[in-house]
């Protein structure tokens, strides 16, 4: 697993460092390059070494083939020597010799160290007679073949004759005594050219010939010298025959370093090529790799920005499971507006905190978003605080993710609109108590206009009459009228009276009293029409039951609406009155058997002032208007059911 | 040819003397007929119809048992064009005034206290 994870992590690491990477891959490449580079370094120097080797191995064979050679020519030569110690036919076998031997330039005979023949004999004259043992240059030499009884090459020295040579001399011992040497003499051209060391291939390599000189003891050497070899690659054998060390020295070893260093420049380009195509490759996917990167962080700080909203919201946020209503996350604010804490609230569901009355509601809400057709739905209800009081919020439900798509889960986001509503209610009542009072203003200005204008007009016109008036009998009969307006006049304004001063006492005094008792007292005050008409008054209030009112009001009220019901009794059955007290809902009915009255037409007018609703001689149209007036101000109301001819019924409420 | 008919439906016992007064200065030969409310002159109205059809009504707005409103609305179905109504009418409402234009029949409106020359030019051509 850590393995698996630290792999992960170091794809990762290389994956986003493209250029990294590529030089990486660029000096592994290398590595490679110069291993092979010295593989091939190293087989190249074998080669050569073999090269070499087998150069000089064939150079060593032809020195050999030469001094063999030598060697036969000197004993052929050594065996024309006579018992006498003179040479026989020695011109003829030594031209034999050097015909045959193209390696041999000259031969000669030297007894006792002085050379007395010579072969050919022309370009030799020069050294004859000259005593090697004598010469202390080449004495030293040619004791050396005496000492080891072989033939020794002498020299390369400079001849008598000119040019350099190399003289190879056999010591010849007659009778076993010393004679003399059987001497050849090879040019060192004729050496080169024999011994193969002028058919090297010369670019590659070239030879060095050094003797340790016998008098100085120091190596000289004879080729040209070229240049200080001795830090160039070279190999060398001892030919013991002259004492002579021979150099193969390869010519140039940059050569070698050369083809190296084309392989070395390739092998790097190809590194540097492998390691840019690498890197570029690699771009690629590390720029996708650093564009998922940001997405990454953005979506992180998205994310955190949305907490951040989510968290600091003045508006409740929830996230409920569509199909079981569960909350699964909520926001502090919803908390606060529900009183729940957060684990509490996860552990339920929205029904549980719904107001009973609004479940059904939301439930179809939700049934609507579920088929994904609509994506939001707004609506008001009101939840249960943990502490029992009643919320009103505003809900906005949208299902999460795209339109169409069938959701399961919403988001819920609620405003607490409690007090909101708590002052629309309270704006409503205030509306309706104005709008009411206007009503009654309205209807009471109404009242006082058209009741003191009817009086004031008909005293105008009066006036008009009493000016123009011909007559005394005219004179009189228009005072007689003037008075009865003047009567009139003064009813209106009594009533009138009573009307404001009910509107304006607003400091009552309000006592419990005895509704039953105050029913008596009516029916005592009415008892005489009662007599009269024999009307039946069924009094079913309770003797115990006491109502918080105010004394003058109650009885006006109770006289009138009694009176009333005697008054608009039927003629053609006994007046029967009904007084009832529900104490549960604080009403009070007043139910006769009487005329009744057609509410389709009068419901209006019913409670207004001076409204008759028949030719009763005693109706005013002022008792009902009262009482309304009255029940108003001590915060009740009162309505009215009647049917023409069966009876009517006044429900008054207590508040 | 027979008296021309005026009619005064008002509940105000006072202005039904002195407008019967006014008529009776205006020197109109006609016969009056009084009622008290709208529902006492719809009855007579309705119980022979042809023959005592006033050419004039007038007609007070406010009224006990039937109003003037109530009493056009009815009236509406009984009588012909040749009856002119005209409102007389402590009322100096404004909707008032409005509200009687609506009414084909209304040809004038007049507020209390009336003024005997309106009376005799609505009369004049009797």
């Amino acid at each position: 697993m850590s393995f698996k994870k630290n792999w992960k992590s170091l794809s990762k690491w290389f994956l986003t460092r493209p250029n990294t990477t590529g030089t990486l891959v660029f000096f592994l490449f290398l590595l490679l390059v110069s291993f092979l580079v010295k593989l091939r370094y190293n087989s190249i120097r074998e080669n050569q070494h073999r090269e070499v080797s087998n150069i000089l191995n064939v150079i060593q064979h032809n020195f050999e083939q030469i001094f063999k050679n030598s060697y036969t020519a000197t004993l052929a030569l050594a065996m024309t020597i006579n018992d006498e110690g003179n040479p026989e036919n020695f011109d003829k076998i030594a031209a034999q010799l050097v015909e045959n031997n193209k390696s041999i330039d000259a031969v000669q005979l030297v007894p006792n160290g002085i050379i007395k023949y010579v072969y050919p004999y022309e370009e030799n004259k020069a050294v004859l007679n000259y005593n090697i043992l004598s010469t202390p240059k080449v004495k030293q030499e040619a004791l050396k073949s005496i000492e080891t009884k072989q033939i020794y090459f002498a020299g390369p020295i400079r001849l008598k004759q000119g040019g350099i040579g190399v003289i190879g001399r056999l010591p010849v011992f007659k009778k076993g005594k010393f004679w003399g040497f059987s001497a050849v003499l090879i040019r060192l051209e004729t050496l080169k050219k024999f011994s193969g060391i002028e058919s090297i291939d010369d670019v590659k390599y070239y030879f060095q010939f050094s003797k340790i000189n016998p008098i100085t003891k120091k190596e000289d050497f004879f080729f040209k010298a070229k240049e200080d070899f001795s830090k160039k690659c070279f190999q060398t054998i001892i030919i013991p025959e002259g004492d002579w060390k021979l150099y193969l020295i390869v010519r140039d070893k940059n050569a070698l370093y050369s083809q190296l260093i084309t392989l070395s420049t390739l092998g790097i380009l190809f590194s540097l090529v492998c390691g840019l195509w690498v890197a570029s490759i690699m771009k690629k996917p590390a720029r996708l790799e650093l564009l998922v990167q940001n997405q990454e962080e953005k979506i992180v700080d998205s994310e955190r920005e949305f907490k951040a909203i989510f968290d600091q919201s003045q508006i409740g946020i929830a996230r409920i499971e569509t199909n079981t209503g569960k909350f699964v996350s909520v926001n502090p604010e919803f908390c606060k507006i529900t009183g729940y804490s957060e684990q509490e609230i996860t552990k339920m569901n929205f029904q549980a905190i719904t107001h009973p009355d609004d479940v059904g509601n939301n439930l179809n809400a939700i049934e609507k978003l579920k088929n994904g057709r609509i994506n939001a739905i707004d609506f008001k209800k009101r939840y249960i605080h943990k502490s029992g009081k009643t919320i009103w919020v505003n809900l906005t439900i949208s299902g999460i993710g795209k339109i169409g798509d069938k959701p399961t889960n919403h988001i819920a986001i609620v405003e607490d609109i409690t007090e909101k509503k708590k002052a629309e209610e309270e704006l409503k009542q205030s509306f309706e108590l104005v709008s009411d009072q206007n009503k009654r203003l309205l209807n009471f200005s109404y009242i006082v206009s058209h009741n003191l204008r009817s009086h004031t007009s008909n005293i105008e016109t009066i006036s008009n009459f009493l000016e123009t008036a011909e007559t005394k009998e005219e004179r009189d009969e228009m005072i007689d009228l003037l008075k009865k307006v003047s009567h009139s006049l003064n009813e209106t304004m009594t009533n009138l009276n009573e009307v404001v001063s009910i509107r304006t006492n607003i400091n009552l005094s309000i006592e419990p009293l005895n509704l039953n008792q105050y029913i008596e007292k009516a029916q005592l005050i009415l008892s005489q029409q009662i007599t009269a008409k024999q009307v039946v008054i069924e009094n079913l209030v309770s003797p115990s039951i006491t109502v918080n009112y105010n004394t003058a009001y109650l009885e006006s009220i109770l006289f009138n609406l009694i009176s009333n019901a005697i008054r608009y009794s039927h003629a053609d059955r006994v007046p029967k009155i009904k007084i009832t007290f529900d104490s549960e809902t604080n009403i009070l009915k007043v139910q006769d058997n009487g005329i009744g009255i057609d509410l389709k037409k009068n419901s209006e007018k019913m409670f207004g002032m001076y409204k008759t609703f028949n030719n009763n001689p005693d109706s005013k149209g002022i008792g009902l208007f009262l009482v309304k007036n009255q029940i108003d101000a001590m915060g009740g109301s009162i309505t009215v059911e009647s049917n023409l001819n069966e009876g009517t019924t006044f429900t008054i409420f207590f508040k | 040819m027979s008296k021309k008919v005026i009619c005064i439906i008002d509940d105000d016992p006072i202005y039904q003397i002195l407008i019967n007064k006014i008529i009776a200065k205006s020197k109109t030969e006609c016969e009056i007929m009084r009622f008290k409310n709208g529902k006492e002159a719809l009855d007579y109205f309705t119980l022979d119809a042809i023959k005592n059809l006033p050419e004039i009504i007038l007609l007070d707005l406010e009224m006990p048992i039937m109003d003037g409103w109530d009493f056009m609305t009815e009236i509406d179905k009984i009588f012909t064009d040749q009856t002119d109504i005209y409102i007389v009418s402590s009322s100096i409402a404004h909707e008032d005034k409005e509200k009687a234009k609506t009414y084909t029949k209304v040809k004038g409106y007049f507020s209390k206290p009336i003024d005997p020359k309106k009376i005799a030019e609505i009369t004049k051509h009797l």
